[in-house]
């Protein structure tokens, strides 16, 4: 009788910990899953990859695109590869770099907002805000001016807009040095999402206790409850509750 | 039992909310704006006024911080509260709701900042398309969109009258040489450029009624030489000297906008063989 017993807990003991979604690992902070969403994971982007990931790869896109449109000496392929980068950088659906940008610095705002945020993610979050506007801007820019390759009839006037598109683009992906000191990404103003990338990797350096790369259970089933407070949904449901998606 | 605990289970689900889209309400952001304005109005509120007094009265208490910390978050003076919230958090370090109050405003001067952010990238993404099309594609509307950021832009100035020169517009096309020649009163091609538009305008106005009266008149007396651009006068013999002509046709050939100015009202004037020369019938 108490050999079953003890075979008894110690099952229990072994399935606990994997019943309703739980996982062995110990529970990250708030603040750092939000943190996770912008740079490692988050359920609704299509790779489920992080929203900085996720703009990072929207970015070369663009610049490939721009790429053929340069190489192109044929109008209509021009247009073609131009929407195709405009599509990259500003569709809302697909997350474009513009969304995935703007996602990034929701979560790291979120972030400083949770109950345990440290005074370092508090701080950062505003900077990083400001500090990310210049890529917004680019991508602004190349959504106006692929509107005007669109509507070119002349291949001299699509040509001359390619190359200030291929410019931003390359801008967005690596920054510029519009302030001509010699360095790329030397201020604020000349940031692409490579800088934006390390000023958040020098975030999470600093924090204490260590930021430690989140587990998928816990970046994908963050949930926020009426009343503001964010907790884990132990239901497991991935995020994607019927009804809010 | 088993109905209960799935109803908890369903009730509990639909109060959930998924953290992948932050939910922005429009009625929450336009409260937000309405305060923004009322902070940037000036003007505090009684509620601030009142707060703020009573924080004078008790400097050292921290409920009377915390209610003017309130009611400048209710105006919208986000920043503001900040402070006197930091100042507070130096006196109380381990104050939980001042940690948590501190923390939430943080938040709404970083929403504030973005917001205002993602406005101006807009606008300078638009001033940037517009500067582009004006100074590279000689695009005379996106010129004149830029230069309702940028009036006295030396660089847009110039490419909207050359844009307005190739478009045939160089009555427009003078308007903008001469505000650029305000600006750059020393810059000879300048000069030129204005020069040119104002001869291209003198040729292009239709003979008013009294010039043309003028002319029958004084056709007489001296030759008609000031209806003809500059340039047309410089490749032409000079003429000859006369006392009797009002304006020297010679001194059309110096400068075009000596042209212009032989054609500008005051010396256009309706002779008769009665009236002295400078003197209106």
């Amino acid at each position: 009788m108490r050999k079953k017993q003890l075979l008894a807990v110690l099952a229990i003991a072994w399935v606990v910990p994997f019943t309703g979604g739980c996982v062995s690992r110990r529970a990250p902070t708030v603040a750092h899953v939000h943190i996770g969403h912008a740079i490692t994971g988050v359920h609704v982007t299509p790779n489920k990859e992080g929203y900085m990931s996720s703009a990072e790869r929207r970015a070369k896109e663009t610049a490939d695109y721009v790429s053929k449109a340069t190489a192109s000496h044929d109008l209509a392929e021009i247009k073609d590869n131009i929407a195709l980068a405009s599509r990259a950088t500003n569709d809302e659906n697909t997350f474009g770099v513009k969304e995935s940008v703007v996602m990034a610095v929701n979560h790291i705002t979120f972030a400083a907002t949770s109950d345990d945020a440290t005074l370092n993610v508090q701080k950062a979050a505003p900077i990083f805000a400001s500090d990310s506007a210049r890529v917004v801007e680019r991508c602004d820019l190349i959504g106006l001016l692929s509107k005007d390759v669109a509507a070119s009839t002349s291949g001299k006037e699509a040509s001359l807009l390619v190359g200030e598109i291929a410019k931003l683009a390359q801008a967005n992906l690596n920054g510029d040095d519009s302030n001509g000191d010699g360095v790329v990404g030397s201020a604020p103003s000349e940031y692409g999402l490579l800088q934006l990338r390390r000023e958040l990797e020098e975030v999470i350096a600093r924090e204490k206790p260590p930021y430690v790369t989140v587990d998928q259970w816990y970046l994908f089933n963050l949930v926020r409850l009426p009343n503001g407070k964010w907790v884990f949904d132990k239901f497991g449901r991935g995020g994607n509750i019927e009804g809010y998606k | 039992m088993n109905v209960r605990l799935a109803a908890a289970v369903c009730v509990s689900a639909a109060l959930m909310m998924p953290c992948g889209r932050p939910i922005h309400a429009q009625a929450d952001l336009h409260a937000r704006a309405i305060a923004r304005a009322s902070c940037q109005s000036g003007k505090h509120s009684d509620a601030v006024v009142d707060a703020q007094s009573a924080m004078n009265r008790n400097p050292d208490d921290l409920g009377p911080r915390m209610r003017l910390a309130d009611a400048l978050v209710d105006q919208g003076c986000y920043q503001e509260a900040v402070e006197i919230l930091e100042t507070a958090s130096e006196n109380f370090p381990r104050n939980a709701e001042l940690t948590g109050k501190l923390r939430d405003v943080r938040s709404l001067v970083t929403e504030q900042t973005y917001i205002e952010g993602l406005t101006q990238a807009a606008e300078g993404a638009k001033l940037a398309r517009n500067q582009l099309r004006c100074t590279k594609l000689g695009d005379a509307a996106a010129c004149e969109d830029a230069l309702r950021s940028k009036p006295d832009d030396v660089q847009l100035l110039l490419a909207k009258g050359d844009a307005l020169m190739q478009a045939n517009r160089p009555a427009e096309a003078e308007t903008a040489y001469r505000h650029l020649a305000q600006l750059k009163p020393g810059d000879e091609s300048v000069r030129t450029k204005l020069a040119n538009a104002e001869v291209l305008v003198a040729k292009n106005q239709p003979p008013a009624p009294a010039r043309v009266a003028a002319a029958n008149t004084v056709s007489l007396r001296a030759p008609k030489v000031a209806k003809k651009p500059a340039v047309v006068a410089a490749n032409r013999p000079p003429a000859p000297v006369s006392s009797a002509q009002p304006n020297g046709g010679q001194h059309l050939t110096a400068t075009p906008t000596a042209a212009l100015a032989a054609l500008s009202p005051p010396e256009t004037r309706t002779y008769s063989n009665d009236a002295p020369p400078g003197q209106t019938n």
